[in-house]
Order: C-alpha cells, then sequence, then structure tokens
C-alpha cells in the first residue's frame, strides 16, 4: 500500500518531479564533460561527447514516468474492465443501481441548480462584489427605494461612495414592428451603465448626455431584439411605441444582460428623466414618493461598505435642503452582488429544505444499493476467497469493489444530470412564474450545466459511490479466507455479515422515518391550512379584472363603465351577487392608507385600504358587527364615511363603540365618519393573523386608482359558462378588452403556492424514500432469512419446533428495526423543531406526523419480516440439511 | 559491451542489485554509481542513463532508498541516493537469490 500512496503522492507533484528529473539528468552530463575534459578534450569535444553518452533524454523521462504512473493506470483501467464485466454479466441489479443512484443524483442536481440559479447566482456584470444598494433607514419603515430629489442629492453629494446610478422597474406596453406586447422597462439614470461596467453589442448605451436631455431613446435587451424586432435590419434606429411614446433605439445590450431585478428583468432600459411620459404623471419633483432604487460600485474596488455616517450624514443634509416632513433618518449600504429580488428571502427557507431531503433520500438510496451489494458480497465471498488465494491483496479486493459501486455512481451521476435538466427548467419556470409573480423568465435563469453543478454533481456522485462501496469493501477485506473457500454457497451464518446487515437495516429506517416524518408535517401543516377561517366565503366566488385595449380612458369615463358592467352583472342570470373593489381579495398589489384619530395625527396607523362599491361585504360573504354597509348614496357629494375592520376598530377606539366616530384618512384635515364594523378577513395572507383594515366608498373615490377595478361575484354557474356571461358583458362596452376570470379559491390557493409546493415536493420525495425503505427492508430480511435455511434445517432436525424458530428469526429481524426505528424519531422530533423555526404552522402538524410516520413504517417493516420468516421456517429440514 | 539502455541484457532486476550494492558503501549520485560500477567491475559495465535512472525510481518507489539534493565535487546540485533500512534488507535477500541463481546457471553450463 506504501507504493501506492508513493504513487499519489508522485501523480500530484509530477511537474516538479519532472523538472528535478532533468536538473538530475542535466548534473549528470556535466560530470562526464568533466571527466571527459580531464581525458584530455577540448571544452566543446567534452561537451559533444558527453551529450552523446547521455542518449535519448525524452526516453528516459517518459521510461521514468512509466515507472510511477503506468501501474496505477493499469490497475485502474483492470479494476474498471471488471468492474464493467461484473455489471455487464448482472444487468438487472445494475439497472437497477444506475436508476436509483440517478433518481438520487438527479434529484440533488436539480434542487442544487435551481437553488445555485435563484439563490448564489450573481449579477452578470464585471465584478459584481464591488456592487451596493442603498437601503433608506425611516423612522417607520426601511425601504429599498428613494424619491428622484433624494436620489438626484445622494448622486452629486456622496463623494466618498463613488459613481451613484439610480433606477426603477416598470411593466409597459410597447409596439414593436407592427407587435404589440407587454414587457419589462427599466428607467435608468445616466450612470447606470457605467457603474455596471457593461458595455451595449451593439450601438451605444444610455449616459448622463441622454439623461440631460432626455431625448426619446431606448435600448432594448439582446431577447428583445431577436423577439420583436426585424431579424434582417439592424436595431439601431428603429422605433418603438412605449406606452403611447415613440423612442428610436439606440443600442443593443449583450445577451443575459437583463437589468438588476430578477423579479422584473428588462426588456427595454429608458432614460430615468422619461419617466413622466412613461407613468402618465410626473414623479420627478415630489420628495414623497420613493420609487427609485440606488446602487454604487463602491470606489477602490472595495468589498465592504466602509464604516462611515456619510449615510446619516447624506440622509440628513437631504431632508435639511428639502426642508419637510420626509421618513428618512439615514442609509445604509447592503451587497448587490446578486440581482434584487423580493422572492429571495421567501424561497431561501424551502430551498433549503429541499436540499436537506434530497440528500436524505439519495442516503436512503444508498443504502439500499449498499445492501445489494453487501449481499452480493456475502455471497460472493468464495469469489473473494479464491481471488485472495491466488495473490490479490486485500486492498486490492476493497479497492476492486469501490470501483464498481464507483462506477455505478457515475453512470448514475450523468443520468442524473439528464433527469436534472428536464426537471429543472420547469421548476425553475414554476417558481418564476409563481413565487416571483415575473411576467417572463428571466434569460439569464436559464438552467445551464455550469461549473458549479457539474462540481457538485460530481462531488455527490463520488461521495455517494465511496458511501456505498465502502461497507461491503470493508467486508471484502475482513472476509475469513479459509471459511470463504470451505463452506461454498451455503453458509451457516457469519457474524461480520449479520452485523453489517444489522446496522443498514437500522440507518435505513433511521433515515426513512426522518423523511417520512419530514414529509408528513409539510403535508399535515398544508392540510390545516385549508382549513383556516379567511373571514370570507371563497367557495362559489369568482372574481375578474379587465384589461382595456388602448387607447386608454380617462379614469373618470373607466370608472362609468366600471359601474355599468357591474349593473349589468348584477342583472345577468345565474349570478347570485356581484360588486366591485379596489383591490379584489388575495390580489398581487395592496394600497395602503393611513389612518389616525382626528386629536391624535402622530399615531397614525398604516393599514391596506380597499375601496368598495355596496354590497362588496356581503358578496363576499363577510358579516357587518355594527352599522351598516356603504349604500348607492354615499357618493363624492355624501359625506366621506369608512368601515373599519374589528382589527382596526380595536385599536382605534378600544373598548368604545367606534360606529358614528370620526377618523382622519391619509393625514387629511377634514374628518371620516365610521359608519359600520366588518369581520376580520385574511387580505391576502392566509397564513398571517387578519391585519387591520379599512373600506372605504367606491364611489366616494377617495381610495385607490378606479383604473384597476376588480369585480367580485358569487354564482352556482360553473367557471366557464360564467366566464362567457362575464365576456358578453364586458365586450359589450369596450370590444377590444380582455378579460380573466377566476375563482376565488384559486386565487387563494395561488398565495400558498409555496407552502403546497413546499407540501407536495417533500412528499414525493418521503413517499420515494418509503418505498426505497421497504425495498431495502424486505430485501435484508429475506435474504438473512434465506441465508439461514441450513441453520434453521438443522434445528428443525434437532427437535426445535417451527414456533420457536419463528420467534428467534423475528425478534432477530425486528431488533434492528426497532433501534432504527427510535433513533429516527427521536432525530425526527429535533429535526422538526429545528425546521419549525424557519416555516410557519408547522409544531402543531408534527406530533401527528411522526407519530404517523413511525406507525407507517413499523407496520411496513413488520410486513417485510413476516413473509421471509414465515417462508424460512417452513423449509424443509431434509433439503436444507443436504446443500450442506 | 556489457549493460547498455536495454537492461534485459542482465537478468531480471540485476541492475536494481547492482545499484543497491554500489549504495550500500554509501551514497552517491547517478554519475557516481556509473562510475562505481565501471570501476569495480574493470570497464566491463557501462551503464546508460535512460537505463539507470528508471531503475533508480523503480527503487525510490519501492521505497529502497531515499533520494536528497546535495552538493556534487563541481559544486552542482545534484541528487544523492542513500540506501534505506529495507533497501539493505532487500540487498541481502537479492544477493543470496543472485548467487542461487548464478550457481544454478553454472551448474547447467557445466553439466556436459
Amino acid at each position: 500500500m506504501g507504493s501506492f500512496f508513493r504513487r499519489l503522492w508522485y501523480l500530484l507533484r509530477r511537474s516538479r518531479h519532472d523538472a528535478e528529473l532533468r536538473e538530475e539528468l542535466e548534473a549528470h552530463r556535466a560530470l562526464r564533460q568533466a571527466r571527459l575534459e580531464r581525458d584530455g578534450l577540448t571544452p566543446a569535444e567534452a561537451e559533444d561527447g558527453s551529450r552523446r553518452a547521455l542518449g535519448n533524454v525524452t526516453l528516459a523521462r517518459e521510461d521514468v514516468r512509466g515507472v510511477w504512473i503506468a501501474p496505477l493506470i493499469d490497475d485502474f483501467c483492470q479494476d474498471l474492465r471488471l468492474s464493467g464485466r461484473r455489471l455487464v454479466s448482472r444487468p438487472v441489479f445494475a439497472s437497477a443501481a444506475i436508476l436509483t443512484f440517478g433518481l438520487g443524483i438527479g434529484a440533488n442536481t436539480a434542487v442544487f441548480s435551481v437553488a445555485e440559479t435563484l439563490l448564489l447566482r450573481q449579477l452578470p456584470v464585471p465584478r459584481p462584489d464591488e456592487l451596493f444598494s442603498f437601503v433608506r433607514v425611516g423612522a417607520r419603515e426601511r425601504g429599498e427605494s428613494f424619491s428622484f430629489p433624494a436620489f438626484a442629492y445622494v448622486q452629486s453629494n456622496a463623494h466618498s461612495l463613488g459613481d451613484v446610478a439610480g433606477y426603477a422597474t416598470r411593466l409597459a406596453h410597447v409596439t414593436a414592428n407592427g407587435r404589440e406586447v407587454d414587457v419589462g422597462v427599466h428607467l435608468v439614470s445616466g450612470g447606470y451603465f457605467r457603474v455596471l461596467q457593461v458595455a451595449p453589442s451593439i450601438g451605444r448605451a444610455l449616459d448622463d448626455v441622454n439623461e440631460q436631455d432626455a431625448p426619446a431613446v431606448a435600448v432594448v435587451s439582446d431577447a428583445f431584439q431577436h423577439r420583436y424586432l426585424s431579424p434582417e435590419v439592424s436595431a439601431i434606429g428603429a422605433l418603438v411605441t412605449i406606452n403611447d411614446a415613440a423612442y428610436t433605439v439606440v443600442g443593443v445590450m449583450p445577451r443575459r444582460f437583463e437589468g438588476l431585478s430578477l423579479d422584473a428583468p428588462a426588456d427595454v432600459w429608458l432614460s430615468i428623466r422619461s419617466q413622466p411620459q412613461l407613468d402618465g404623471s410626473s414623479a420627478l419633483e415630489s420628495a414623497g414618493s420613493n420609487w427609485v432604487r440606488m446602487i454604487a460600485r463602491l470606489p477602490g474596488g472595495l468589498r465592504h461598505p466602509p464604516h462611515t455616517d456619510e449615510g446619516e450624514r447624506l440622509a440628513q443634509a437631504f431632508k435639511a435642503s428639502w426642508g419637510g416632513d420626509l421618513d428618512i433618518r439615514g442609509i445604509d449600504l447592503v451587497s448587490a452582488s446578486r440581482p434584487d429580488s423580493g422572492a429571495r428571502d421567501l424561497l431561501t427557507a424551502p430551498l433549503a429544505l429541499m436540499l436537506v431531503v434530497v440528500a436524505l433520500v439519495l442516503l436512503v438510496a444508498c443504502i439500499n444499493i449498499a445492501y445489494l451489494l453487501h449481499a452480493r458480497a456475502t455471497a460472493r465471498a468464495r469469489e473473494f476467497a479464491i481471488q485472495a488465494a491466488i495473490g490479490a491483496s486485500r486492498a486490492r479486493l476493497a479497492r476492486q469493489l469501490v470501483t464498481e459501486t464507483m462506477l455505478l455512481a457515475v453512470i448514475g451521476g450523468t443520468v442524473g444530470i439528464a433527469f436534472a435538466s428536464l426537471g429543472t427548467r420547469g421548476l425553475l419556470t414554476y417558481i418564476v412564474n409563481h413565487a416571483y409573480g415575473a411576467f417572463q423568465t428571466p434569460e439569464w435563469l436559464a438552467m445551464e450545466v455550469n461549473p458549479a453543478i457539474l462540481v457538485f454533481t460530481a462531488t455527490v456522485a463520488v461521495l455517494a459511490g465511496l458511501a456505498t462501496g465502502g461497507v461491503p469493501a470493508r467486508r471484502a477485506g475482513s472476509a475469513d479466507l479459509v471459511l470463504g473457500l470451505r463452506s461454498g454457497s451455503c453458509s451457516t451464518g457469519d457474524r461480520h455479515a449479520a452485523r453489517g446487515g444489522h446496522r443498514l437495516v437500522a440507518g435505513q429506517l433511521t433515515l426513512s422515518l426522518l423523511l417520512v416524518a419530514i414529509a408528513g408535517t409539510f403535508i399535515q401543516s398544508f392540510r390545516d391550512l385549508r382549513q383556516i377561517d379567511l373571514g370570507f366565503r371563497p367557495e362559489g366566488l369568482s372574481q375578474f379584472d379587465v384589461a382595456w385595449g388602448r387607447p386608454q380612458l380617462p379614469d373618470s369615463q373607466l370608472s362609468e363603465v366600471a359601474s355599468e358592467i357591474l349593473e349589468d352583472l348584477q342583472h345577468t342570470p345565474g349570478v347570485t351577487a356581484a360588486s366591485m373593489s379596489v383591490p379584489g381579495v388575495f390580489s398581487r398589489s395592496t394600497w395602503q392608507a393611513t389612518v389616525s384619530l382626528p386629536a391624535s395625527l402622530r399615531e397614525s396607523l398604516l393599514v391596506p385600504v380597499t375601496s368598495a362599491a355596496p354590497g362588496y361585504l356581503s358578496t363576499l360573504g363577510v358579516v357587518l358587527r355594527r352599522g351598516r354597509d356603504f349604500s348607492p348614496e354615499d357618493t363624492a357629494q355624501a359625506p366621506p364615511v369608512v368601515i373599519l375592520s374589528e382589527a382596526a376598530a380595536r385599536t382605534l377606539f378600544p373598548g368604545t363603540d367606534p360606529i358614528g366616530r370620526d377618523v382622519r384618512l391619509y393625514g387629511a384635515a377634514s374628518p371620516v365618519r365610521v359608519i359600520g364594523v366588518a369581520t376580520d378577513i385574511r387580505l391576502r395572507d392566509v397564513l398571517a393573523p387578519p391585519p387591520p383594515l379599512v373600506y372605504v366608498p367606491y364611489l366616494q373615490g377617495k381610495g385607490p386608482r378606479a383604473g384597476s377595478v376588480t369585480w367580485t361575484l358569487r354564482s352556482a354557474l360553473p367557471a366557464a359558462a360564467l366566464a362567457r356571461q362575464v365576456e358578453r358583458v364586458v365586450h359589450s362596452k369596450s370590444p377590444t378588452a380582455t378579460v380573466r376570470v377566476r375563482a376565488v379559491v384559486d386565487v387563494v390557493g395561488e398565495s400558498v403556492f409555496l407552502e403546497r409546493t413546499t407540501a407536495w415536493l417533500t412528499g414525493l420525495f418521503g413517499l420515494l424514500g418509503l418505498g426505497l425503505a421497504v425495498v431495502g427492508t424486505y430485501g435484508v430480511v429475506s435474504f438473512k432469512a434465506q441465508g439461514r435455511i441450513p441453520e434453521v434445517g438443522l434445528r428443525l432436525a434437532l427437535g426445535a419446533t417451527p414456533s420457536g424458530i419463528r420467534r428467534q428469526m423475528w425478534s432477530d429481524a425486528m431488533k434492528p428495526i426497532a433501534l432504527g426505528l427510535g433513533i429516527g424519531g427521536v432525530l425526527s422530533v429535533g429535526a422538526i423543531r429545528v425546521i419549525s423555526g424557519y416555516f410557519q404552522g408547522l409544531s402543531a402538524a408534527a406530533p401527528v406526523a411522526v407519530a404517523s410516520a413511525l406507525f407507517l413504517l413499523m407496520s411496513t417493516a413488520a410486513l417485510a419480516c413476516f413473509v421471509p420468516v414465515l417462508w424460512a421456517s417452513k423449509g424443509d429440514p431434509a433439503s436444507a440439511l443436504r446443500c450442506e | 559491451m556489457g549493460l547498455t539502455n536495454t537492461p534485459s541484457d542482465l537478468l531480471p532486476g540485476t541492475l536494481e542489485l547492482l545499484i543497491l550494492k554500489a549504495l550500500s558503501a554509501g551514497a552517491k549520485h547517478g554519475y557516481g554509481i556509473v562510475e562505481h560500477l565501471r570501476l569495480a567491475s574493470d570497464d566491463i559495465l557501462s551503464v546508460g542513463e535512460s537505463a539507470l535512472y528508471p531503475a533508480l525510481q523503480r527503487i525510490l518507489l519501492r521505497g529502497w532508498a531515499k533520494a536528497e539534493w546535495g552538493t556534487s565535487e563541481n559544486n552542482r546540485r545534484a541528487r544523492y541516493y542513500t540506501l534505506t533500512a529495507s533497501g539493505r534488507r532487500q540487498l541481502t535477500a537479492e544477493r543470496a537469490e543472485f548467487d542461487r541463481m548464478v550457481g544454478a546457471i553454472q551448474r547447467v553450463l557445466l553439466t556436459s
């Protein structure tokens, strides 16, 4: 074995070794030259002669290399050939093992690539580590957006923070080449591309000159160019219409660069000064509306923000220069090497959990294969004994077994990468579309077999191979030669083998129980989720909104059309109740309002506000605890009124009746009368307790914008029929509009997509683990029972009763099962306690889940034991003894 | 003439045996071993470098000798080989084996 390590050592420092040999040969030649000179030759002749005598140096070096490496490669090739032959000769075993490895490694690769892509991948710009984004620190909240004046101030005054750039993301309606499409548009300041150090692949980028003049120019993404601009003509100079304003394309960004937002990738970049044209109203002058995100590349390539009070100084100076009441106290810097994303925090825990779960699945799979090999190694004891007898060293035998599993694992890993690349793309698209709410999958998120993933998969495959091969290899290494040669195929059992098998069974049940318990907990908690009372009745409820065609109607006209649609819906047969609101329940967007008592303006609440038409609350199934609903008389001319949720009423008017009292909304001077108190509802989050809410009358027009109305219907009609009715009504008012009707149950379901996906995936993997555990346990027990047939025969012949033998075999088989389940139970409780810290609502589900998992595995394992034990004890003593 | 670049001129393992013997007197570099063999065999054994160095590497690989860099007579860096304990054991064993072999060959040749 010593020479094996010396060889490895040589391999590691091969080039150094080669250089030393060259030097040694040169020294040799010099010595010979010196002797030839002493013999009377001229130095030139001596050098010539010494070189001739040295002969072919390259050949000598080749030979030396051969001494060290050839046997290593030779052994390896031999092991590999032998392993290959063995696997080919056992195609069923080989394909089962490769498939098991493939599924296990593939699941690991898939989850890892999703995690790598969403959580770890950096921005495709030079040196992303140097990028930092700014966080606004206010008295009430921390925010990532700043007002435009704040950005302009910081940009021109933040000298020690280097070059500062600003950007904002929008979804806009674009017409290009006669096609209409909604794409991501990023508004960027002049320094944006300079700070990021991204150069356009064609044309030019936007710079400070563009920002000042604010000409109508645009830069487009590579994907946009290929999709929507004519491929024959150069994109430069093409005209695109964005929200009714025309822009000239001046540059195309390189492939993969799609801005700094993962949730809303950019297809078009416009100057930040184009904001008024894009949004329809200017936000450039207001210090109260925060919409610009800031990013900087620290000077001198710093990787950590300097500890200065620069942020605080800037914030205070800006506040002083502006002179208003602004909620900004300081500015923090956070790393922006990865794209900004609101969903990353949401996904970290589920993805980490999935990584653990798939690792467990792979371990269970490894144990299964290890057991198959272990069983074969036991059966192959004779083969090993012969090999050892004709001179194979034990190390060599063990190495050969490990090579065999490595080969299986590597082939399995290759299969796994194929599985993973099939699964990852779908998984990514699903996650991005649901969790991120992104309207398109970012181009650079494309799954690719990149070095990180390859290294991960290779490591997993090698570890799996080593872990799997280790057990049978140790067994082969310690095999008793004489016993192996003598006993042949009918062994009376070998203590080593039995103990190895026991450990494998115990380990497998431990891991399977852990897996099934975790899966069960998630499934149980997801089922609990569906029982949660939302505060309204989602069954039979549908909602829809309308995308009006272009040109867009002004808000006043829209509100008129919306009311007309509502009126028609209320008279549609099959519709029990209909109303409208901004926003609907479980909408992606929320509107917030500050609410306070007239006396204490300082202590205001920031709560979600819904603008509701008369009958909205009763359509939802929300009960009014006190007071009345909005009526058609609550118009802009009538005195302003508001309905509070119970939680809001409790907070604002603790212990008193709020009906008839006044509150102030949006900090306005005029009071608003409270006319009702509604039961609490979960507005957008199933898991969180119901938040305090306020409802304002839609007809008074004080609340959220009328342009984004959601209609809510209660109807017994089937979804398709209802959708047809709704479309007919809407198209009679606006033929170009598009309508999307959805059951509220589905909308609520989508809001818990992450919980659902986690439950589904863990459930799936739990099932896989359970299946593997059953197959494995059954295999182990039945194999052991089979191995004991001669022993049982002997005992029967000597007068033991079948029931006595059954009892003994039963207790032998159950011992490792009980041990494994015991350890697994303790581990599961601990693991679920740790996991509960990262997921809501798990702890309630855990006890039931662990208990059911325990019961499930115990009964399956018992069943797996029962059949083989019964079968073995019924053996015919004569035939059992004959094979001895 | 004696040993050249093909070690198969000798009985297998003989070159290693000769090198081990050369080293048993003390540490030597490659050229020193060649010179030692040449002088000790009255100019009959002349070992080529392309046979010597692979043989030295085989000896290193098996752990019979270890190599260290030192300074040669003409003030150059040269690699000196020293016999290890297992090398000494190997030398004794191989000598006995070689004697047995040569004796056997002798007897075969002497049998008429």
